[in-house]
């Protein structure tokens, strides 16, 4: 995994409308008009990416929730940020693509 | 070329018109609609029929000529549309809505996905009628009836052969359009229902009849997904269909019988309590 990679700190598109449903976010965005929703893990991660929270620290924090090894975490965290940053949920300057 | 006096459609007012036979046709339809307003319409709706030809005029444009129910569809697609813009408090889902047990269950979806003649069938298996279109939803999380016709496409006529002696367009043409009234003993709801249960129905041409509990953000995410407005209504929207989805049940069916959906649907708001 790029160092580069793991020193990101992604951060949300701006107008999201986001939302808590009983422990999943749904989330409206209103350029495309389309709707995410977020599992439960989704949405845990979700909450760290707040542009200072980078990617390393989001997936060892994860490793220790979780009980997985960091290599495991560090993984799943960057296909979930790569799955976001497909749906263009984050910010244009948050891209992982500009590591 | 005559009028009738308004109608409405949710807060949609509107008038008829026609030559003699296209009148006729139009009022057999909508006579649901009639409605006396103090205020006058603000739109209005022409069938011309010459020759088995109809033509639909809208505000006197045309808009369609051709099949005659085709050409009434063509002018319910612009009232529905009307009465979506009348509602400016409400979100409106795109939906089928039926009542049982004194609770609204929305079957949320968009065109083309089976949704009329889930309906129906529902309709035919002892529900209320309250929509094929729309599901307005209030501040009380209530639905209001919006209670049109019920639209047919002729890919569907022989799911539901049974009901074909209600289609009061009796045209033999492309469209059935179904007074929903005189299909069930329940008839047509009028008053605004809780909502009981949301429904998300996937046609799967000879599935078996499959039934999946939802996650509350799977309400929220379908309804959002198949709200017309939800552009205009924005964050209130938002926390209105999360307030909904927090608040009932909801469950994805996959079906390859309309009428077999409807049977087990019945047993899932018995189960429910609906």
């Amino acid at each position: 995994m790029p160092d580069e990679i793991l020193q990101q700190s992604p951060r949300p598109s701006t107008g999201l409308e986001v939302i808590d449903v009983c422990g999943e976010l749904v989330i409206w965005d209103p350029e495309v008009d389309r709707v995410h929703r977020l599992d439960p893990v989704g949405t845990a991660l979700w909450r760290f990416l707040d542009g200072s929270t980078t990617i390393a620290e989001l997936a060892d924090d994860a490793s220790a929730v979780w009980g997985i090894s960091a290599d495991e975490a560090r993984e799943a965290v960057v296909v979930f940020v790569s799955s976001l940053q497909q749906m263009n949920l984050l910010a244009a300057d948050s891209h992982l693509d500009r590591a | 070329m005559t009028t009738t006096a308004t109608h409405r459609a949710l807060g949609h007012r509107f008038s008829l018109g026609g030559n003699e036979d296209g009148l006729a046709f139009l009022e057999r339809i909508f006579h649901r609609m009639k409605h006396s307003c103090l205020s006058g319409p603000t739109n209005s709706y022409e069938l011309f029929i010459e020759d088995d030809i109809a033509r639909s005029v809208i505000d006197g444009r045309t808009v369609y000529s051709g099949d005659i129910g085709e050409a009434a569809s063509r002018l319910m697609t612009a009232i529905n549309h009307g009465a979506v813009r009348s509602l400016h408090e409400h979100d409106v889902i795109h939906a089928a809505v039926v009542s049982f047990g004194g609770a609204a269950i929305i079957v949320a979806a968009n065109s083309r996905r089976g949704k009329s003649t889930l309906c129906s069938a529902l309709v035919s298996a002892g529900f209320g009628y309250m929509s094929d279109e729309l599901a307005p939803i209030g501040h009380d999380l209530k639905v209001e009836p919006y209670a049109k016709p019920i639209t047919i496409r002729a890919g569907s006529f022989s799911v539901i052969p049974h009901l074909e002696e209600f289609d009061i367009a009796r045209q033999g043409s492309r469209r059935w359009i179904l007074d929903a009234h005189l299909i069930s003993d329940a008839g047509t709801t009028t008053t605004a229902l809780p909502i009981g249960l949301v429904v998300i129905p996937w046609f799967v041409e000879g599935s078996d009849v499959q039934i999946r509990s939802l996650s509350p953000g799977e309400i929220a995410a379908a309804l959002m997904t198949n709200s017309f407005n939800i552009p205009t209504r924005r964050r209130a929207g938002v926390e209105r269909m999360a307030a909904v989805a927090r608040s009932t049940r909801g469950v994805e069916i996959i079906h390859g019988n309309a009428l077999d959906a409807a049977s087990e649907l019945r047993q899932v708001a018995e189960g429910f309590g609906a």
